[in-house]
């Protein structure tokens, strides 16, 4: 994937109405009505987010004239979420050191005693 | 103890690079892993068989720090380095980044803010980049060695629709 493909994929990824138009789609291609059925929007504000997935290559329309059901193209998705998810494994991976590190600093270097209970305990 | 927030990355222009991860320690510890030495060395470590050198611990305005990761055996030696630019200790650090062989052009400016609650520490990590090409260098420079981990951590919404899609049956 070139970055600009990948810029796209990124970019038609950004808005929380069009993650969830993929969403649907997974589930299988639909027409573009039964699509906008539950987003509480219009046919052409759904077709314009589609324009936008369809030009990141992230979802294609059918060739029958009059339904042009939708349907997701899943390959850019995955090389995009590989790209992204290799750089957050990296971190986690350190950060998880660090977590590590910072377990070892508290049990060797113990901070402030506990405070002491508010209560006076009872008088035996 | 319980297990700390899971990473979060964004990426909020197309020259910067977010990171967001709480850590259960209060932040002066945190500050301490990111600034000295001897303890840098126990995380910022690089892949497997290589060793990391730190050179610093002199965090102020103006002060170089430098990092050099080598390989026993054959020599070879990757080192970057950069400048203290903003030093608020124990909540903010800011620093100049470039490699000596430098897979992405030019110097990044990174920023680490801590924010302490309840004994935790929330950390914010921020890259800027001078281009897009070279934040998206940067971003892709971990491809391998994240990937191995990268496949047993997928989650989010991607994650889903990429399941979503492989159980369906083909049309």
């Amino acid at each position: 994937m070139n970055a600009a493909q990948l810029d796209s994929t990124f970019a038609a990824l950004a808005d929380p109405t069009r993650r969830a138009i993929l969403a649907r789609l997974a589930l299988g291609e639909t027409t573009v009505m039964d699509l906008a059925r539950p987003f509480d929007m219009s046919q052409p504000a759904i077709s314009k987010h589609l324009k936008v997935l369809e030009r990141a290559g992230l979802v294609s329309r059918g060739r029958d004239a009059q339904r042009r059901p939708v349907k997701l193209e899943a390959e850019p998705l995955k090389e995009a979420n590989g790209w992204l998810e290799s750089y957050r494994a990296f971190w986690e991976a350190r950060f998880d050191r660090l977590d590590a590190l910072l377990t070892r600093l508290q049990s060797d270097r113990p901070a402030e005693p506990p405070p002491a209970p508010k209560k006076s305990r009872k008088k035996t | 103890m319980p297990k700390t927030t899971d990473l979060n990355v964004t990426l909020p222009s197309d020259t910067e690079i977010r990171m967001t991860r709480s850590f259960n320690a209060p932040r002066r510890l945190v500050w301490d892993a990111y600034t000295k030495p001897e303890l840098m060395q126990q995380w910022m470590t690089g892949p497997s068989g290589w060793v990391l050198k730190v050179i610093g611990g002199d965090v102020r305005v103006g002060a170089r720090y430098r990092l050099e990761w080598s390989r026993p055996g054959d020599g070879a030696v990757m080192g970057a380095g950069g400048v203290y630019l903003e030093v608020r200790e124990p909540e903010r650090l800011s620093c100049t980044e470039r490699f000596d062989d430098p897979w992405y052009p030019g110097e990044a400016i990174n920023s680490y803010d801590l924010v302490e609650a309840a004994g935790r520490t929330t950390l914010h990590q921020h890259f800027r980049y001078e281009s897009k090409a070279a934040r998206d260098m940067a971003l892709s420079s971990h491809m391998d060695e994240g990937m191995a981990e990268s496949y047993r951590r997928l989650d989010g919404i991607l994650a889903s629709i990429l399941a979503a899609d492989a159980a369906r049956p083909s049309a």
